[in-house]
């Protein structure tokens, strides 16, 4: 029947598809909105008067009629998050009110107000022009309107709002926070803070267009809202600079510094402003919202007057914002009552957001709405209630399509007669390509009914790719909305690849399709292989791919059905049809399934009737029922590979790299390559394998694969033989190791080079054995383990080998009072310390566990040390002797913390030591040199014996006189004799006297205790004599102060004279008076 | 260095100790100079005064205060010697005290007992003679001298003045009464019984009367009243 052959085919080209995909509901022609309207049959109703069972459009159109013939006040809020159809219905109802009004013989009088750009002033123009205000009779309120939209055009209206937001800080009475109080009118004068609000994007910009509305554009977003937000005081550091440094008033300053850091006073301020937002509004329009109000009650009075009613149909109530209050109280008031008398019926349906309803309803408004409905999916957000399955989505998308093939001129004509949806014109039905097309994509019936008729093509598209790109679309992005479907979907995959079906480059990738959409991956991994395997090129097995992802059952999956071959649920005519081979497909479960219906049950979720006329699967045997129960369950590490492949990022990486490095290095025979499995442990590991791509950062030194199908294949074999080796089938498994193998053969030799170096981009000088050795003995020296006594190749190896718990602490020993060495000394061993032994703070290798474990020859799997290659160790010993301890500088000086972890410890210790130990044996000889000269001071020519002996006395002297010496300034060390210090002396003049750098070294190394012992007699002798240097000061002092007081020595003399005189003083008188008495 | 270093440090403790020994030395010169001090301070005056007085004491009284003179010598030159060895004499010389005092006690009394019996004779006839006209009209002369002269026992001279203005006193006392005319023993006599209430008319003898009535101021000052006779 087919005269030409059905590929390639384009029919969606009749209209342009912008105007009959507008998302706008009340900016399309009517024709196409009639054509495309979907009918919506599950509305929630909130809140209603009486129960409402049936929750169709239909009803609810029935409601409001009913309502009115009742004479009954009706007030319906529609809530529902942008994009779920609230316009479109608003619409749909105000079109068939208007026509049911009209047939039922009734004069009501209908307003449609449309979101109109979004703006104030379109919203009052769309008043004002509505003819609904006779100019004679309202000339005045006209007027005001007027105004208010010229006021709305000002060039500085942001400024005027500005001044008026100011002015409203002090005439409006809105409780400000304490920290606000005061500054925020300052805060709004100031120019550097006006100029961020005026910003594009910002509060005042946002204000600005909503009053204003913007040329050639949709004023604000749908996300865009006019009033402040607690970013809009977010401001940078630049800004505060410029707030705080150029003359602006110290108010201003003080709340900018407030709002720094603190999104919790942004919150608060925007709070506070957001309620002054009305009044600047009403003084920027030079309209209140009273006066919206009267003028609608003015309205309403004229109507009762002439008999007739009001019914408002109100796209989205925030395009009054500011007036809002007012419009509201219009909608409230009913016509009865003694105070509604005067007032004409009101039938309202208002279209409100979530976020209007839950933030700037009035809760007391809230209790008089009369019907209060939801077109949110189980009354939440995120989702439209109007496509909740797959046969509604196809049902609206057939209809654009249906659409988009029509001319205008057919849709005018279908109007003019009365728009009846079972007269809808179906363009498929003069199509060639009808039969096939159904057949292979599907179509979808105009009206309940199976009449062949009302069937519309879903061609480029299929049932299941239109549900499979819906339910995928990222809500991080978009809601499931109508909207979304229509613009994230039909239009965009129209739009950007419709013309690539004429090209026969269509379906593109699978992340190409749709950016919105989360791509799909196919459910069995390896079947990917097998896709590319029987296409001519990747980018047609991209292609196929994408088919099958998207429109087929996400398989390859060959089946015969009825004498007819499908793959991956799709028949021939569907790969034709955008010119792609019909391929094989997946022959290892080939069935042929006899004459089973057509009909049944659709795969896609429903238990709705499919028309949809691709077959359905016949049953299944068990084995094939478990294995397609396993891949229902898509395993996310492989929706994750494929994503990958696909240019997305790896996140399951690491799991696929420790699978990866498991694989390794169980697969590659390390001893026939001679690598050490220390080596192999440390360099085969999950996070030294990256896979390009990956979703983390790669850091230190790693092995990078990059992004190949076969790496692909690879990893989603490891998924498979990880996770579910018992379940999956022989041939499969066997697909999957000869991919492995495949993989190993052409990368081997990279890993094992890899393994070999000490990281990625470095070739190794020397073996790790050398350098391991030599470093360890190095170490040993360091560690006080040797001894000048100790010195053959065999003293050495048993020192080095003996266990770490048998060699001494390092912490202990850098940590001993006093320290006996040069500071070179002890910087080297600290230097070296996290490397070189084993150390409390550093949980990783060291040099001393890594001689061990590179020098063991494993027994079989066990780790354990239990055999030392120890003729190995000897000769790099007698080497090392041999050079007498050259250390060579044979090695890069740095090296990345992260590469191969022996390599790391080694090179950095060694490397530290090649530049640090011969400077440290040096500064270790001066060390003792300081040392002995130090003893020799406080000796000063005498023996020790002399010394001692000396002081012994004179500690005698000061008991004797009463000198007293406290422990804490001096007390005799008995440890401390003068025969041992004789043979320290002997002993560091024996280490300064070696020349060697091996007997010196050795001999360094087992000084440590001669010099600790020296410094102890030297911290002795230095404790004594500060000891005797303060009594001597103090002795000093008294004998001072004792000569002092001798300076009145002839007091004696005085009192000699003054009892000689005296005595002869009386003498005289008894002598006068013994001459008297004779 | 530690061996010199001690070395010094013994030598500088043998200087110290010497240093130290001086210094208490000197404690016991300036508390010996202090109590020596004392005990000159305290002995000198009295020994001036006794040079004074010297020639008012009586020999046994002149041999009682050589001897306690002595006494205070011997006892001071016991704490000289003391002293002298570089020992410390305070005691000793603290309690020479209580013999200094002994020595003035000595000399106070001695004085007084000279003093007493030079002015009393005066002061009787003072009582006698007193209520004369001819005495009466000196009494603006007479009267402190006798008030000097009554406190005089108590007053050690300690200066030749002090002991001059005694005698001086002394010597004007006796020259004022002893100008009455014509006042022998008989008419002392008499005036010694007027004055005890005991005189009668018997005892107007021939030298009484006439004295009497030597002026009419003198005969004015008698009175005669009515009384038994013993």
């Amino acid at each position: 029947m087919d005269e030409i052959a059905f590929t390639r085919f384009i029919c969606w080209d009749k209209q342009p598809l912008s105007k009959v995909i507008n998302t706008e509901a009340l900016s399309i022609d009517k024709d196409l909105f009639l054509a495309t309207h979907s009918p919506f049959d599950v509305i929630s109703y909130v809140k209603s008067p009486r129960q409402i069972k049936d929750t169709s459009e239909k009803k609810l159109l029935e409601e409001l009629l009913q309502r009115g013939h009742n004479n009954e006040h009706t007030f319906v809020v529609m809530q529902g998050i942008p994009g779920t159809g609230k316009s479109h219905l608003i619409r749909w109802l105000k079109e068939q009110y208007v026509v049911e009004n009209r047939e039922g013989g009734g004069n009501d009088v209908v307003l449609l107000v449309e979101r109109a750009n979004s703006s104030l002033r379109q919203t009052l123009t769309q008043i004002i022009s509505s003819g609904l205000f006779d100019a004679a009779r309202f000339a005045n309120q006209v007027a005001k309107l007027e105004s208010a939209t010229q006021q709305l055009s000002d060039e500085s209206l942001s400024d005027t709002i500005l001044n008026n937001l100011q002015v409203a800080t002090r005439e409006v009475d809105a409780p400000a926070p304490r920290r606000i109080q005061g500054k925020v009118e300052k805060f709004l004068l100031d120019f550097f803070v006006r100029q961020e609000l005026k910003n594009e994007g910002a509060a005042i910009e946002r204000l600005r267009l909503f009053l204003s509305g913007r040329e050639a554009s949709t004023g604000l977003g749908e996300k865009e809202f006019p009033r402040f937000e607690e970013k809009d005081f977010e401001f940078n550091i630049e800004l505060l600079r410029q707030i705080r440094d150029e003359g602006g008033h110290r108010d201003a300053k003080a709340l900018a510094e407030t709002l720094h850091h603190k999104s919790d006073k942004r919150q608060e301020l925007a709070d506070y402003l957001n309620q002054l937002v009305p009044f600047a509004i009403e003084r920027t329009t030079a309209l209140s919202a009273n006066d919206l109000k009267q003028l609608f009650f003015d309205l309403r009075r004229e109507l009762k007057n002439q008999g007739r009613n009001l019914v408002l149909f109100i796209e989205d109530i925030s395009v009054f914002t500011g007036l809002d209050a007012g419009l509201v109280d219009v909608l409230v008031t009913q016509h009865t009552g003694e105070s509604g008398k005067e007032y004409c019926r009101l039938t309202s349906v208002v279209g409100v957001t979530d976020a209007y309803f839950k933030g700037s309803f009035p809760d007391n408004i809230k209790q008089r709405v009369t019907h209060h409905l939801t077109l949110n999916f189980d009354g939440q957000g995120e989702q439209s209630q109007l496509l909740t399955d797959p046969k509604a989505v196809t049902d609206m998308s057939a209809r654009y399509l249906n659409a988009l093939r029509l001319t205008k001129y057919e849709l005018q004509e279908w109007v003019r007669i009365g728009a009846k949806p079972e007269e809808l014109p179906n363009a498929c039905l003069s199509c060639q390509h009808r039969i096939a097309c159904h057949a292979a994509f599907g179509a979808s019936p105009l009206a309940e009914s199976d009449n062949e008729k009302l069937q519309i093509g879903l061609y480029p598209f299929n049932e299941r790719a239109l549900w499979t790109l819906f339910e995928g679309l990222d809500t991080s992005k978009v809601s499931k909305t109508p909207r979304s479907l229509l613009g994230s979907i039909l239009e965009y995959i129209l739009q950007s690849h419709g013309p690539r079906i004429g090209e026969g480059l269509f379906p593109p990738p699978i992340r190409e399709l749709a950016n919105d959409v989360r791509p799909p991956t196919l459910l069995k991994d390896s079947q990917r292989r097998l896709i590319t395997d029987q296409s001519n090129s990747s980018t047609e097995a991209d292609r196929i791919e994408s088919l099958a992802v998207y429109w087929g059952d996400r398989t390859v999956d060959h089946v015969s059905r009825n004498g007819q071959t499908e793959v991956g649920g799709l028949t021939e005519t569907a790969f034709l049809a955008f010119d792609l081979p019909f391929i094989t497909g997946d022959t290892s479960a080939i069935e042929t399934i006899g004459n089973l219906p057509l009909t049944g049950e659709s795969k896609l979720g429903t238990s709705r009737p499919s028309l949809v006329t691709p077959p359905v699967r016949p049953e299944l045997s068990s084995k094939q029922q478990k294995q397609q129960a396993l891949e229902s369950q898509t395993d996310p590490i492989i929706l994750d590979i494929q994503e990958w492949r696909s240019k997305s990022e790896l996140k399951n990486y690491r799991q696929l790299a420790q699978w990866l490095a498991d694989f390794v290095k169980e697969y590659i025979d390390w001893e026939a390559h001679g690598v050490s499995l220390t080596l192999v442990d440390d360099r085969v590991r999950q996070r030294r394998f990256v896979i390009e791509g990956q979703s983390g950062r790669a850091s230190g030194d790693y092995l990078v694969f990059m992004r190949t199908d076969d790496l692909a294949f690879v990893l989603q074999a490891l998924v498979t033989l990880n996770k579910r080796a018992h379940e999956v089938a022989e041939d499969e498994l066997g697909g999957h190791l000869i991919t492995l193998s495949n993989w190993m053969g052409e990368n081997e030799a990279i890993i094992v080079e890899y393994v070999r170096r000490p990281q990625e981009d470095l070739a190794p000088s020397r073996p790790l054995l050398d350098l391991l050795v030599e470093t360890n003995l190095l170490i040993a020296c360091l560690g006080e383990d040797l001894t000048a006594s100790g010195k053959t190749t065999r003293d050495l190896y048993f020192r080095i080998m003996t266990r770490q718990e048998k060699q001494k602490s390092w912490s202990a020993l850098n940590n001993r009072e006093p320290y006996p060495r040069s500071g070179e000394w002890r910087d080297l061993m600290r230097g070296i310390q996290k490397y070189a032994v084993k150390d409390p703070q550093n949980s990783g290798k060291n040099c001393r566990e890594e001689l061990f474990i590179l020098a063991n020859c494993r027994q079989g799997t066990s780790r354990q040390i239990q055999f030392i290659d120890a003729a190995s160790v000897l000769d790099i010993i007698a080497r090392f002797k041999k050079s007498d301890w050259e250390i060579k500088n044979l090695l890069p000086n740095q090296i990345a913390k992260n590469a191969s972890e022996p390599w790391v410890v080694s090179i950095n210790t060694y490397n530290k030591l090649q530049r640090q130990f011969e400077a440290a044996i040096k500064a270790e000889q001066e060390r003792v040199s300081e040392i002995n000269s130090g003893l020799d001071l406080y000796l000063d020519g005498h023996t020790s014996k002399e010394v001692f002996t000396a002081i012994e006395e004179l500690l005698e002297s000061f008991r004797e006189n009463a000198i007293s010496v406290t422990t804490s300034q001096f007390s005799v060390d008995g440890t401390l004799t003068y025969g041992k210090l004789k043979n320290r002396l002997e002993d560091l003049n024996v280490v300064q006297g070696n020349r060697i750098t091996e007997d010196l070294a050795l001999a360094l190394s087992g000084a440590g205790e001669l010099l600790q012992e020296s410094l102890n007699y030297i911290e002795y002798f230095e404790r004594f004599v500060r000891m005797v240097k303060q009594k001597e000061e103090n002795l000093n002092s008294r004998i001072g102060s004792l000569e002092g007081e001798h300076i009145g020595g002839n007091k004696y003399q005085e009192t000699l004279t003054m009892f000689e005189t005296l005595e002869q003083f009386l003498e005289s008188v008894v002598i006068d008076a013994e001459e008297l008495v004779t | 260095m530690i061996v010199d270093l001690t070395e010094n440090v013994r030598i500088q403790i043998a200087r110290r100790n010497e240093l130290e020994r001086i210094r208490d030395n000197q404690q016991i010169i300036a508390d010996t100079a202090q109590a020596l001090s004392s005990v000159r301070d305290a002995l000198v005056p009295y020994i001036t005064s006794l040079n004074l007085v010297r020639s008012c004491l009586t020999e046994e009284q002149i041999e009682e205060g050589v001897k306690k003179i002595e006494t205070i010598n011997t006892r001071l030159k016991r704490s000289h010697e003391k002293f002298a060895a570089q020992e410390r004499p305070v005691r000793e010389l603290n309690s020479l005290k209580g013999l200094v005092e002994e020595l003035q006690d000595f000399l106070k009394q001695a004085w007084a007992s000279y003093a007493y019996t030079k002015t009393q004779l005066q002061f009787e006839l003072f009582n006698l003679v007193g209520q004369l006209p001819e005495v009466a009209e000196h009494m603006a002369t007479i009267a402190p001298i006798k008030r000097n002269l009554e406190t005089a026992p108590n007053k050690l001279p300690r200066t030749a003045s002090d002991l001059e203005k005694f005698e001086s006193e002394l010597e004007a006392l006796q020259d004022s009464l002893g100008n009455i005319e014509g006042l022998n023993s008989e008419i002392t006599q008499f005036l010694y019984k007027v004055q005890n209430k005991t005189a009668t008319v018997a005892d107007l003898t021939d030298d009484v009367l006439p004295w009497c009535r030597e002026n009419s101021e003198r005969e004015a000052a008698f009175l005669i009243t009515l009384g038994r006779s013993r």
